[in-house]
């Protein structure tokens, strides 16, 4: 990942289940936390990450066995969460456990947010918060 | 190993009103259990009130759940109630799921 978010702080790989959901979504919070976000913001980065880690399941898996990567940058006062899937993409799910909320929350939640479709398919949901501790080294 | 995220106690109604009481996290591993204890109760109550006090996260995956109570509620004509003392992540995920206002919050 190219300046300004510098080098990758965390990779990870979890099973597409609920119990990956907390973990992925208590992984993150540490480096939010890391970053010098107070415990306000470090729940809405937990929030935005749940509801990707859990769009991965329901709408990029279908509840099919899968895996969650996620990898988080941060630098020049930014953190990015990329929460990345192998599934079959965003397409509507007429028996969704949810509301359709997800990403409109992640949408509120974040500074910015992409979803991303990569020609080898799957779903990259990018997120970028604010990261006060996150200011990056000259070169 | 087991995570336990969610406890659901039951307190039945008496003659009043029955109250749900919830500890924990509400995420994806947690619809089904909220939705049903919540169900098994309309049936039979004409009052209840549910008590998320002790939810320490939710995710918008739980919100349909509380939508359905309320709604049905409405139609069926009984009383549904929720403790308003939410802690501030929970409040949070309903205020910017924009359910907040539509949830029948109480004074305590």
């Amino acid at each position: 990942m190219p300046d300004p978010f510098g080098e990758c702080r965390y990779r990870g790989a979890f099973p597409a289940v609920a119990a990956g959901v907390r973990i992925v979504r208590d992984e993150v919070g540490a480096i939010a936390a890391e970053c010098g976000l107070d415990n306000a913001a470090v729940s809405d980065v937990k929030l935005a990450v749940s509801e990707a880690a859990s769009n991965a399941i329901v709408h990029g898996y279908r509840d099919e066995p899968g895996e969650i990567r996620v990898s988080v940058y941060y630098g020049s006062g930014q953190l990015l969460v990329i929460v990345a899937d192998d599934g079959a993409g965003m397409a509507p799910r007429l028996d969704t456990p949810g509301l359709g909320l997800g990403l409109p929350m992640i949408a509120t939640i974040a500074q910015s947010m992409e979803v991303i479709a990569p020609d080898d398919g799957g779903t990259e949901i990018h997120m970028i918060f604010p990261c006060p501790h996150g200011v990056q080294t000259p070169a | 190993m087991t995570l336990t995220q969610l406890e659901i106690e039951v307190e039945p109604a008496n003659g009043g009103t029955t109250v749900i009481r919830a500890v924990g996290k509400l995420d994806l591993s947690s619809p089904p259990q909220l939705r049903d204890a919540l169900r098994s109760q309309i049936a039979g109550s004409q009052s209840l009130l549910l008590d998320l006090s002790g939810v320490t996260f939710t995710d918008s995956t739980a919100i349909r759940a509380l939508v359905t109570t309320v709604d049905a509620a409405k139609v069926d004509g009984w009383d549904f109630g929720m403790r308003s003392d939410l802690q501030t992540p929970v409040r949070r995920a309903f205020e910017i799921s924009g359910i907040l206002p539509l949830l029948p919050l109480n004074d305590d």
